[in-house]
């Protein structure tokens, strides 16, 4: 299992340098001038040309790669064009906001996609099970954008519950930073009304990604638990006597985690691609809404960090679900022996 | 064995775990909810972009003036209704005879946010410092050449050649601090400032919120009624400011869609201020592309838009028509010219004599992609070609992409549409950057009249008002004779706020930002 750890880990520096590679290519495809951007309307022409050899735009392709990969490693991501500012430090500080909204969609569609998925796989009711695959695919069927908005009217202009907007409430402070979460910081320094703040504020957003996305786990469950209900050993427990509780949740549930297991490595790509709009539509000033500016404005910079930043994620999140894999089914080995 | 069909037992512990942690956070909103306190006479603003830098030397754009304009004051401004410079931090100004030195006397009594007073040595720094710094709208000064301290309240602003519109420039340059200037590095300015203004900044949350305060020793004075603080609230969501906005969480939000504005109109709660503003919109010709080459066809392509229905459809009535290339409310407009409009027959008749009699070629049309009322126009202009045999290709591209295909001349569009800023109500502005032969300017399309760049090489150092508008007026008559552009509309500045904000007047030359000192919540 190390001997398989240890090529993994060895192979993720090189996907990464893939990544950076086709997204370096492709942002130089599109014509766009970075520098006209960078210097601003009114500049001389002059003013654009010294922009552009600031920028090191003259160089080859190649050299420009090259520069780029030495200054990334030395932690110098580069500056955005459009706001001059460096890029590395503004996605230090947005990876928290983001990193939470998705912690708590994550545990919320868990929370609500696992019970109902077993509810769906035992039930022997099939008109219980359709109803409930319907209004789970629902919350699928929708554009999660479209979604955002439809719960702000609702909750926010009709109902008054939630607010719209930002991450925790204008008259109040954030809490100290500790972990980067304002929920765990501020539970941490006991700050109650950070807490109050900020959970109302990313109720919205993970509601939007829950709904959205529940149902995806409920599928796997369901499908999981049908399959272990069948299995030689729930008909050994049933025979034993042990409750259905028992069954479902201590012995069935094991096996249903593997194919939950398989489904959060998807989800979080999803997740990550649904938060650049998730953001855009409640401010919430995470990496996702600093992806979408940048996309707009073809800030190239900011878009290479991103891309790195979310292939990392990517890349590691299913590394890890792989290596769980061992943990929940010790059948599953490292090399593939059955 | 037996459960219930509905499961119950398996529903029980997540209920539990989730009842507990929906009421923590129920008893904590209640005291949120109720334990905030109201800011009565305070104004907050959804604005949908973030405000990248505070350095008043920098920005060049409207999230970085909003913010500037509470904080920073300016040597002279514009007097929204007549158009003419008045004094501000500079009371009373002359001028040589060429036009080549400014003295100023400036205003006594007036303090930086930091207790720097402000003096002759504080116009000095912050001019050297935005001229050095050479970004923003720094090359409006271009032509300083030395600022000489005369006495603590007076300056001379000595020019490399006669600038007749010098004064304009001094409406957008912000005085800051010499102390900060002095003290501290360029990084500060980006979150932090040191300004005149009424307002002061107290917190600036990066990409959320940025929130100023009465600056209580303000040289106008606090009398009468006024906001204590104001504080903007990033939401990118044009649809979110809306919901906002209707709830009375903010009290004015910035950009509203045109689409929600006639049900905003109805809202007794909510004003629609609309005001017509220099907001031109042009669509340029490549006039080097057969058969735009042909003035005829520029002509007869001009008189095909509907120009009433695209301001009522682009712009859902909000915009007023262009009557050639300058702005109605600049000095020095040619009040001859009348606002084209769509004439079908004449542009027939134009087509056969230039030889296409039935059309017959294509064109593309390049817009901005996000602005979909440029794409409304193109599409009006591309239903109008069609009836004269012409094929409009429309397509929008992202701000970077279109700079970078109008910079090359193989690449350039047929036509493409966009807006010009007006800084300064400074007719040469207008037109030096699109017209003059040989111009650089992004917004110039390979036009060439000898005639024109003579007149305005005459305008550039013509000191007498007088001449210097006649000037104008015969380059505004050559540029609607020979057709380089189409000048399509005005758009209006629509300011949509809650009905109790009371004293907002748009502020000609900054557009879209609201006059703090003015206003006051009823």
């Amino acid at each position: 299992m190390l001997a398989s750890l240890a090529r993994r880990f060895a192979v993720l520096p090189l996907m990464v340098l893939g990544m950076t590679l086709i997204t370096f290519v492709i942002t130089h495809l599109i014509p766009a001038d970075p520098a006209r951007v960078a210097a601003g309307l009114n500049a001389s022409a002059e003013q654009v040309a010294r922009m552009r050899e600031q920028m090191g735009l003259n160089k080859p392709l190649m050299a420009q790669y090259m520069g780029y990969l030495g200054d990334l490693l030395r932690g110098d991501w580069g500056s955005s064009a459009v706001s001059q500012r460096p890029v590395l430090p503004d996605i230090a500080a947005a990876l928290p906001a983001t990193l939470e909204l998705l912690l708590v969609a994550t545990v919320g569609f868990l929370a609500l996609g696992i019970p109902i998925g077993i509810w769906i796989g035992s039930s022997r009711s099939r008109l219980v099970s359709a109803l409930l695959s319907f209004t789970s695919y629902l919350g699928m069927a929708f554009p999660v954008f479209w979604l955002g908005l439809m719960l702000q009217i609702l909750f926010y202009q009709q109902l008054h519950w939630l607010p719209a907007v930002g991450r925790i409430g204008t008259q109040v402070q954030p809490p100290t930073t500790i972990t980067g979460s304002y929920i765990l910081d501020s539970l941490i320094t006991g700050n109650w009304q950070a807490l109050g703040s900020s959970i109302q504020h990313i109720a919205m957003p993970a509601i939007c990604l829950i709904l959205a996305r529940f149902a995806v786990t409920a599928r796997f469950v369901a499908g999981g638990v049908q399959e272990a209900l069948g299995s030689d050993y729930v008909r050994t427990g049933k025979a034993k006597g042990l409750s259905r509780f028992s069954i479902l949740y201590k012995h069935a549930l094991r096996n249903v985690l593997i194919p939950v297991n398989t489904m959060l490595g998807l989800q979080f790509g999803w997740l990550l691609g649904g938060s650049i709009l998730i953001e855009a539509v409640f401010s919430w000033p995470g990496i996702g809404w600093y992806a979408w500016r940048s996309i707009v404005s073809l800030d190239f910079l900011p878009i290479m960090g991103v891309t790195l930043v979310f292939s990392v994620a990517f890349i590691l999140i299913n590394l890890v679900t792989d290596l769980l894999y061992q943990v929940l089914d010790p059948r599953i080995s490292a090399g593939g022996n059955a | 064995m037996g459960t219930s069909k509905w499961g119950a037992p398996l529903f029980a512990p997540a209920g539990r775990r989730l009842g507990l942690l929906t009421q923590v956070a129920l008893a904590l909103m209640a005291v949120v909810l109720l334990g905030g306190p109201a800011l009565a006479r305070g104004l907050t603003i959804a604005v949908n972009s973030p405000t990248t830098t505070f350095d008043p030397s920098i920005g060049n754009s409207v999230p970085h003036q909003r913010l500037l304009t509470a904080a920073y004051e300016t040597l002279l401004a514009i007097d929204p209704d007549t158009s003419e410079v008045i004094p501000w931090l500079a009371t009373e100004w002359s001028v040589n005879d060429d036009k080549s030195e400014y003295t100023l006397r400036l205003r006594e009594g007036v303090l930086f946010h930091d207790g720097t007073p402000f003096d002759a040595e504080a116009v000095k720094a912050s001019l050297e410092r935005t001229l050095s710094i050479g970004q923003g709208e720094s090359y409006l000064i271009s032509s300083l050449r030395e600022v000489q301290v005369v006495s603590p309240y007076e300056v001379r602003l000595v020019l490399d050649s006669p600038q007749p519109e010098f004064l304009y420039a001094l409406t957008r340059m912000f005085m800051i601090s010499p102390t900060a200037i002095r003290e501290r590095p360029a990084e500060w300015f980006a979150t932090n400032e040191a300004g005149t203004g009424p307002y002061r900044l107290v917190e600036w949350v990066q990409d959320q919120r940025y929130v100023f305060e009465q600056f209580p020793e303000y040289w106008r004075g606090w009398e009468g009624p006024h906001l204590d603080s104001v504080t903007f609230r990033v939401v990118v969501e044009p649809a979110t400011q809306r919901l906002l906005l209707e709830s009375g969480e903010v009290d004015v939000a910035e950009n509203i869609v045109l689409d929600d504005l006639p049900a905003l109109e109805l809202n007794p709660a909510i004003t629609v201020a609309r005001s017509s503003a220099p907001r031109p919109f042009y669509i340029s010709f490549n006039v080097n592309r057969p058969p735009l080459d042909d003035v005829r066809v520029r002509k007869a392509i001009a008189l095909a838009l509907d120009y009433d229905a695209a301001i009522e459809i682009a712009l859902a009535g909000y915009g007023s028509p262009m009557r050639g290339p300058v702005p109605v409310q600049f000095p020095g407009f040619n009040e001859d010219i009348e606002p084209q409009q769509q004439d079908l027959e004449e542009a027939r008749r134009l087509l056969a004599e230039a030889g296409y009699p039935e059309g017959g070629f294509s064109l593309t049309f390049l817009y901005l992609e996000h602005w979909l009322f440029e794409r409304t126009v193109g599409l009006l202009l591309q239903d109008a070609l069609a009836g004269l045999g012409i094929e409009l290709v429309v397509e929008g591209q992202p701000w970077a992409t279109m700079t970078a295909r109008m910079d090359d001349p193989e690449q350039s569009p047929d036509l493409v549409m966009f807006a010009q800023s007006t800084a300064t109500p400074s007719a040469l502005s207008i037109l030096e950057p699109m017209y003059r032969t040989g111009s650089e300017h992004w917004s110039h399309f390979w036009y060439s009249n000898p005639d024109v760049d003579r007149l305005l090489a005459e305008a550039a150092t013509e000191v007498d008002d007088v001449r210097r508008h006649g000037l104008y007026a015969q380059i505004q008559a050559l540029i609607v004779e020979d057709q380089p552009q189409m000048f399509v509309f005005s758009q209006d500045e629509v300011m949509t706020l809650r009905s109790n904000v009371r004293g907002y007047k748009p502020q000609f030359t900054w557009s879209k930002i609201l006059n703090y000192y003015d206003i006051y919540v009823e």
